[in-house]
């Protein structure tokens, strides 16, 4: 009936030091007593690299979306990231999407109360996908671009508690249990909240 | 017949695709009815395509993705202790780690051996790794039940031996199902717990030997014990108190 442990501690940090060194020498050793640890940190990266990276388009987006600054989205992104990768064993499968998007949410939000000013917005579609297209006439397209600067200046414009759900559900199309999740608010706010988004996002519209 | 009142309310759901058909097939005779509702319907719906077609969907610029996937490799890669030119780092990293591994393995070459011949590092290795399968993956329950008779039942003819299952959901940790799982090369009996959200793997096989768990792995907590010839070891997420506080209820 006795218990048997070792000092993890001293267990980790004696065999997660590289991957590379330990490798050919376990082989040599016991095999299979340093993957333990060295190679479940390999074997945690790439599952990471599988499930979350692929992501980073969405993560992007909603960070763009949230700070308005092109410079800060980037640098929350890979914070956010970061925070991910350490968080990762809280990850238990599901939609690596939704759930790296509330660690960006949080990063975000996090930033924004820390920058009360909130980001800048001044460049115009810098690094937006080219809206597809090219068989229209010069002033359809004028008439097009103008709505596309509208639409961005009301999103925008709304308080960040309803454009991030917004952008969670038109841009990511989320559902509303997703976007709850991410959002750590009951369905029934996202729903309210959503509702209400929109309606200021009408009325904008309909006074540009 | 649904009121207009009741029909706004649904128009969003119902654009979001979160309605089910009863509701669905409502909100549609509803607005084939009503003077009013479709006039709202379609400012939602095309703010919604305008939203979905036209609003920025902003691509990470290419140059992120290198940086992101540089910082987390060095995040996943464990910081040197000293700094000192690349070459003679690795040098001094490999005799240390040569030596700390003999140190090692002649303590487990001195350490029990079970009965199929692993080293218990070994089994406990596998046990870490079985724990993060079965909450990556589908793979968590075999016999989803929160009933201590029909999981105990379960096991008879998977398994040749019966483990002893208990039920603590009065303590906080509910029994939620069990599966076989594969351990040092036999089937092995995995009882599934909750705390909370946090999952709980018990791994219970016939072994009087003391299993040499480490006490964390990997971010999981390990509590290994031994109990009338068989070998018991609880892993999970949960903090390491919590766990011991479920080892001593099953004790």
């Amino acid at each position: 009936m006795g218990q048997a442990i070792l000092p993890a501690a001293a267990f980790q940090a004696a065999f997660s030091s590289c991957a590379q060194v330990c490798r050919p020498a376990s082989a040599a050793w016991d095999n299979g007593i340093f993957p333990l640890s060295s190679m479940d940190e390999t074997t945690k990266l790439a599952l990471f690299e599988q499930t979350i990276v692929p992501h980073l388009n969405a993560a992007y987006n909603l960070a763009r979306w949230l700070t308005r600054n092109q410079h800060e989205a980037e640098d929350l992104v890979q914070e956010a990231y970061l925070r991910a990768f350490r968080f990762f064993d809280g990850f238990h499968g599901g939609d690596g999407r939704a759930w790296l998007l509330a660690v960006v949410r949080n990063t975000c939000l996090t930033w924004l109360r820390r920058n009360k000013s909130g980001g800048s917005s001044v460049e115009f579609n810098e690094e937006v996908h080219a809206p597809a297209g090219g068989q229209e006439n010069v002033e359809e397209r004028l008439v097009k671009n103008a709505k596309i600067d509208a639409l961005r200046k009301c999103v925008e414009s709304l308080p960040v508690e309803y454009r991030e759900i917004v952008v969670m559900r038109e841009l990511e199309e989320l559902s509303y249990r997703e976007i709850a999740e991410a959002a750590g608010v009951p369905i029934g706010t996202v729903m309210s909240r959503l509702s209400r988004g929109r309606l200021r996002l009408l009325d904008c519209m309909e006074a540009k | 017949m649904i009121t207009c009142k009741s029909a706004i309310s649904l128009i969003e759901p119902y654009l979001d695709g979160e309605l089910d058909a009863a509701q669905k097939a409502e909100v549609e005779a509803h607005l084939n009815e009503c003077a009013n509702c479709p006039a709202i319907y379609r400012r939602l719906n095309e703010l919604g395509t305008d939203l979905r077609t036209l609003a920025p969907r902003y691509a990470a610029p290419e140059h992120l993705q290198r940086r992101v996937l540089s910082a987390v490799r060095k995040e996943a890669r464990p910081k040197p202790v000293w700094s000192l030119r690349p070459a003679n780092a690795w040098a001094i990293a490999a005799s240390v780690l040569l030596a700390v591994s003999v140190g090692w393995n002649a303590m487990l070459l001195r350490s029990q051996k079970n009965t199929m011949g692993n080293t218990t590092a070994e089994v406990a290795q596998e046990i870490v790794s079985s724990h993060v399968r079965s909450l990556m993956g589908a793979h968590l329950l075999d016999v989803p039940s929160t009933e201590q008779h029909t999981v105990k039942p379960w096991f008879n003819g998977k398994l040749d031996y019966a483990p002893d299952v208990k039920d603590f959901a009065a303590a906080g940790f509910p029994l939620i199902g069990g599966r076989v799982d594969y351990i040092d090369h036999r089937p092995v009996a995995a009882l599934v717990y909750k705390r909370r959200e946090h999952v709980i793997n018990l791994f219970v096989w016939p072994s009087s030997s003391p299993l040499a768990a480490p006490a964390a792995a990997n971010g999981f907590n390990l509590v290994a014990w031994n109990n009338a010839g068989m070998t018991y070891c609880a892993i999970s997420d949960l903090n390491q108190a919590e766990l011991r506080q479920f080892a001593e209820l099953y004790k």
